[in-house]
């Protein structure tokens, strides 16, 4: 019963951060100087006439409040309303870049966090040693490099240097295969796909790993440890006990993880040319073209609230404690 | 606290962390007097031509940008922005993180509530587009993009210092000064705050070097303020004009040194980490 | 929180923001290096008074590196007048947004006007920047220039039909633009394009259009495949937004719709107009236009192009008023159809560049299609229009946004593709751009190079780079509704410390063609006008012309304003 008090208060809470993101980035988008009628044109010529027939069209001649309120009436219905800039539905828009993102981020996440929390536990049980000190810079050095930097230079050297790699894109338009292997399924998207995601994952593995490093260290000291060793456990068996009950904290970041992915990566998605939903998130706000903003932010916004939610929940299933606090 | 200071000290990776950052500050105050030229000029050779893309020669040790301007001083004006951005920044965020934490912890109830509502809109916001979005609100400059990192970036600070708050609340010397009739604010800020403080500093130092990376991201995004010698500039002026293979005296340094900055923050920030959390040393 | 009071560039806000960095940066013991933080206090708000100090002059500029290094230039010339400028960046998107749209120029602000095909006749430029008329929201007269002699002249040349009576009327009009100088065009910049010439020979350099640009197809009409692939892949840098026509004015956007969806006239390898959709054209009298649809023409899905078709386009651009069409539906009142391929279209008013303009801008719409749009859509401009049937040289193939638009040739069209197919690519990114023409994954580098990355692309055998003029410029526009930029001595004095020659070479290594001070490019040489010159570059006769108009300097050489 407690539990599912928890569950409700928790799932209003995220009800009601939804609710401020959907009015504050409807009031900051409109803040933008700008009128979005003017974006569509580039320097070329619209008569004011013509200009305020396309605002009369878009509902941009109301008043703001009413604006809101088609807006957020809209939204319950699911409806994302209609991009200035493409006149289609913004869920038309969004749908294929936020696919071509997942298929780009899917990757670098998974790896990330099994890396991470491979060479998280590797370091953990070594603390103290050189190695682990020197382990352990060497796995902030990634995370220290600019991503866009990093991406650079794999392309300089991989891309165009010994020219392994395509320069960027997510495929080659028309792509003629040669060889037997280049016939194999995905071998396209694959080999376009490796420098994008081994740049993400050198970015992103530091923090799982130093996460799952210090999880399994504050586990050394707990009791269950204490008495495997004294029971006499075998040193494997011993690593596999802490690995398992040191791996929640990563669990939780990994979620935070998966939200930053939607929407982090616009620096992977510029330097590789990947059209992905980052690159449009930034090119909407630059076209003010909101609808489409508005509705990616959203969603990304989501994404990361539901999620921690799920966390939430499943930290307040596993330890009833927390559903007091 | 002098002791807290030289804590660094006490490893090889913390001795590096402050030789470099140690660099980076003397090179900042000195830039003008170390710096060959002044980082805008245009270089032309004998003829008069202009020094476009020349390589690392004797008079240009890191040679020369598209514009003939010279790599080697833009490298040394950009520590002030770095510095500026980072210190800027972090004490931003740790002022907007630490209040929050400690209003909403101390507290409780509506308060907490509306607070940690407000840092799950701030968790939930997509960084970059977000600071994008403020930079074309408020026009791009160096002000701008600092107030618009730090008006995210604080959310990490506000969780984990709320999170310190809770516990401390109910600890015996602050129901003890409750009981002596202490004001709330004298409770927060003169019992509470001191034995949150080292958290803070370690977030601040983390900070320093994220807000140095956000800077630099955005610049790159093209959304920097085009005055600024800032390293981030200098990449994406590097990478738009389309000599990032050609001139890699222009593309590496600038790289390299966001790098090495933040690997020291980093290693620092590692050293306090051991003083807040005992069980990693 | 109105949303009035923030669409205004807040310049209070502006000013105490900077000072808040400036008081800021001078705790943190930071010395601030000259133009670090754009700001100066009360910049442009404030009317100087007689015998003050010149306020430092706010200068809006696009992000682009060549923009910012042109104001490093000029803040540098400019600096012994006793200048200084406030130079504040915004992307081309806030450009548009405040300087267009809202005209609010600060003192000065510099643009780039590209070469899109409808600038080439000189209405453009003459009309829209400089007539009076245009000084209005959204019009490209920001600088507020007022001159009853020059919109005289401006009206005359748009109403005068006969061309070498026109021609002088063009030339007349650019005198007052140079004499009175409310901007100072700098230069047209070359347009450089590079190719694989191992797979591909007939490129067709136009002017204003390179080899590659869509602008005008003709362009691509020659392209020869040399090796077993037949279609070409071009790279450049915007993706389109809509497939659909009569959506957007947006010139990259339009102008590769109308590959598919082909205009009634457009411009041959020379620039000059040839019929396209059409047969013919002839001009009955100043506002009758008889327009013949070529025979036989088909639409892409086999329907035969008939006057039918003519009619209902002209028709159905009046009928909805898209704003995209504006000029269409402004120029054209009625359409009739008079024969079998003849129609007749009225035109509202005398408009000498209704041919290149309106003609070369409207396109032929398949009535079949556009008469039988679902229903519930608020204009047809809504419509997604996902399979464009056109009567165009090129057939719609695939569009995947952020990737590619694929376009298969017409073998029905009159004059036919010597390739089966184009892919083009959007690439936002130079550097890639430059490699996958190199790595020979594209065969067409279609977007500005410039003569650094031109000269590295042509040591590679297979490449080949092509420079082409055109009538697009660069200029710095002067904000008549400010002082000092309100006087007239101030402006010559600007121009007489503007090295046009030096900032080209500087910016784009000299590829372009130096502005004589008027808005047509002196290689355009049936409009420009061969008598006029801007201000010689001096500094000595900048100062002289700022003491003839009264201004003086103060002991530290800051300039004054002239004494009441």
């Amino acid at each position: 019963m407690a539990f599912w008090r928890y569950a409700g208060r928790r799932g209003l809470h995220t009800a009601v951060t939804l609710l401020l993101l959907v009015g504050f980035m409807f009031v900051l988008f409109r803040m933008i100087p700008g009128d979005p009628t003017t974006m569509m044109l580039g320097t070329g010529e619209l008569p004011a006439e013509a200009q305020q027939r396309l605002r009369v069209l878009w509902g941009l001649d109301r008043p703001l409040w009413q604006q809101f309120i088609a807006y957020a009436l809209n939204l319950l219905q699911g409806n994302l309303g209609m991009s200035f800039y493409f006149r289609r539905p913004v869920s038309e828009v969004i749908a294929p870049m936020l696919a071509n993102t997942v298929l780009l981020m899917a990757p670098v996440v998974i790896l990330a966090i099994v890396i991470g929390v491979a060479g998280g536990s590797w370091l953990g049980w070594r603390r103290g040693g050189r190695a682990e000190e020197i382990g352990a810079v060497l796995a902030l050095i990634p995370r220290a490099l600019p991503v866009f930097w990093t991406g650079i230079v794999l392309l300089a050297l991989f891309a165009y240097q010994f020219r392994w790699f395509p320069i960027g894109g997510i495929r080659e338009a028309f792509f003629f295969p040669e060889n037997w292997w280049q016939r194999l399924p995905f071998f396209d998207i694959t080999r376009h796909l490796v420098l994008p995601v081994a740049t993400g994952v050198l970015a992103s593995v530091a923090d799982p790993l130093m996460i799952q490093r210090t999880a399994l260290l504050e586990v050394r000291h707990e009791d269950f440890m204490v008495l495997a060793r004294a029971r006499g456990l075998s040193g494997r068996a011993q690593r596999r006990l802490a690995r398992r009950n040191a791996i929640l904290p990563v669990l939780t970041y990994s979620a935070i993880m998966v939200g930053f992915a939607f929407g982090g990566q616009v620096l992977l998605e510029v330097v590789f040319n990947w059209p992905g939903i980052g690159r449009l998130m930034v090119d909407s706000v630059t076209q003010r073209d909101y609808p489409v903003a508005q509705a990616a932010f959203l969603m990304m916004a989501a994404v990361v609230v539901f999620l921690n939610l799920l966390v939430d929940l499943a930290y307040g299933w596993l330890d009833p404690r927390i559903r007091g606090g | 606290m002098l002791r807290l200071a030289l804590l660094p000290l006490g490893s090889w990776s913390g001795r590096f962390a402050i030789f470099v950052l140690a660099a980076v500050v003397l090179v900042a105050a000195v830039a003008p007097a170390l710096a060959p030229y002044d980082p805008l000029a245009n270089h032309f050779d004998a003829a008069g031509q202009l020094l476009r893309l020349d390589p690392p020669s004797a008079r240009y040790k890191l040679g020369t940008t598209y514009y003939g301007l010279d790599v080697l001083s833009q490298l040394i004006y950009g520590t002030r922005i770095v510095l500026v951005v980072g210190i800027t920044c972090a004490v931003l965020i740790g002022v907007i993180g630490t209040n929050v934490g400690l209003v909403a912890g101390y507290y409780g109830g509506r308060v907490d509530g509306l607070l940690m509502r407000l840092t799950d809109l701030a968790f939930g916001i997509p960084f970059l587009p977000f600071v994008v979005m403020l930079v074309a609100l408020l026009r791009p400059s160096l002000w701008n993009t600092i107030v618009a990192i730090s008006m995210l970036m604080w959310r990490t600070s506000a969780r984990v210092i709320r999170s310190q708050v809770l516990s401390l609340r109910e600890r015996g010397f602050v129901r003890a000064a409750r009981i002596a009739g202490a004001s709330d604010l004298r409770i927060l800020y003169v019992h509470i705050f001191p034995n949150v403080l080292p958290m803070v500093l370690l977030y601040v130092a983390f900070d320093i070097a994220y807000a140095v990376l956000a800077e630099a991201s955005v610049s790159f995004l093209g959304f920097g303020d085009p005055n600024q010698v800032s390293w981030g500039q200098m990449l994406y002026l590097a990478y738009v004009s389309g000599s990032i293979r050609q001139a890699w005296w222009w593309t590496l340094p600038p790289g390299l040194a966001i790098s090495l900055f933040v690997i020291a923050v980093f290693l620092v920030g590692r050293n306090y980490e051991r003083l807040t959390n005992p069980r990693l040393r | 929180m109105s949303a009035m009071r923030v669409t205004d560039p807040a310049r209070g806000q502006g000013a105490m923001r900077r000072r808040a960095v400036l008081q800021f940066l001078a705790a943190l013991g930071v010395t601030v290096p000259a133009g670090m933080v754009d700001a100066v206090l009360g910049a442009a708000a404030a009317q100087p008074a007689p015998g003050s100090p010149v306020p430092r002059l706010g200068v809006f500029t696009p992000t682009w590196p060549d923009m910012v290094e042109l104001w490093r230039q000029l803040s540098r010339d400019w600096a012994p007048l006793g200048i200084e400028l406030d130079i504040q960046q915004g992307t081309l998107d806030t450009f548009v947004a405040q300087v267009v749209a809202e005209q609010k120029l600060p003192h000065m602000g510099s643009m780039s006007w590209g070469g899109a095909p409808d600038r080439l006749d000189p209405d453009y430029f003459i009309s829209e920047m400089f007539h009076s008329r245009r000084d209005i929201k959204g019009g490209l007269n920001f600088g507020h220039y007022h001159s009853a002699e020059f919109d005289r002249l401006a009206d005359a040349q748009r109403a005068e039909t006969d061309v070498p009576k026109r021609q002088q009327l063009v030339r007349e009009a650019q005198r007052p633009i140079v004499e009175d100088s409310p901007a100072l065009i700098l230069f047209h910049r070359d347009i450089i394009h590079a190719y694989n010439k191992a797979r591909f020979s007939g490129v067709t350099p136009i002017f204003g259009n390179g080899i590659g640009f869509p602008y005008m197809p003709m362009a691509y009409m020659g392209l020869t495949p040399l090796t077993p692939r037949k279609f070409i892949k071009i790279t450049t840098i915007y993706d389109i937004a809509s497939l659909n026509p009569f959506l957007t004015p947006e010139i990259y956007n339009s102008t590769t719709l109308r590959l598919m969806y082909a205009t009634f006239v457009t411009r041959d390898a020379k620039a000059d107009l040839m019929p396209w959709a059409l047969e013919s054209w002839s001009i009955v009298d100043p506002k009758t236009v008889d327009i013949v649809l070529r025979p036989g023409s088909k639409f892409h899905d086999g329907k035969p192009a008939t006057v039918d078709d003519v009619k209902f386009t002209f028709d159905f651009i009046n009928k909805w008023k898209f704003p995209a069409l504006s000029r269409v539906s402004d120029a054209v009142e009625s359409a009739e159809i008079t024969g079998d391929h003849t129609v007749r279209l009225k035109l509202r008013t005398v408009y000498a560049p209704f041919v290149a303009n309106v003609l070369g801008y409207a396109f032929l719409a398949p009535k079949h299609i556009w008469e039988n749009l679902p229903s519930g859509l608020a204009t047809p401009a809504d419509w997604p229009n996902d399979h464009p049937v056109g009567s165009g040289p090129w057939r719609y193939g695939e569009w995947k946004k952020g990737e590619f638009i694929q376009f298969a040739a017409n073998p029905d069209f009159f004059i036919k593709p010597k390739l089966e197919g184009m892919v083009v690519m959007p690439v936002p990114q130079m550097e890639s751009m430059v490699g996958m023409l190199e790595r020979g994954d594209s065969d067409m580098l279609a977007w500005n190079l410039d003569m650094t990355l031109g000269a590295r692309i042509s040591k590679s055998a297979d490449l080949e780079v092509v420079r082409t003029p055109t009538h697009g410029q660069h200029e710095v526009r002067l904000n008549l509704a400010m002082p000092p930029c309100d006087n007239k001595a101030f402006r010559i004095a600007l121009q007489h410390a503007t090295d046009r020659k030096k900032l080209l070479d500087i910016i784009f290594s000299g590829a372009g063609t130096v502005s004589q001070g008027a808005p047509i490019t002196p290689a355009l040489t049936q409009w420009a006008n061969p008598d006029i010159q801007a201000p010689a570059p001096s500094i000595d006769q900048a100062r002289a012309a700022l003491k003839d108009g009264g201004f003086s300097w103060n002991g530290e050489g800051r300039l004054l304003m002239p004494a009441a």
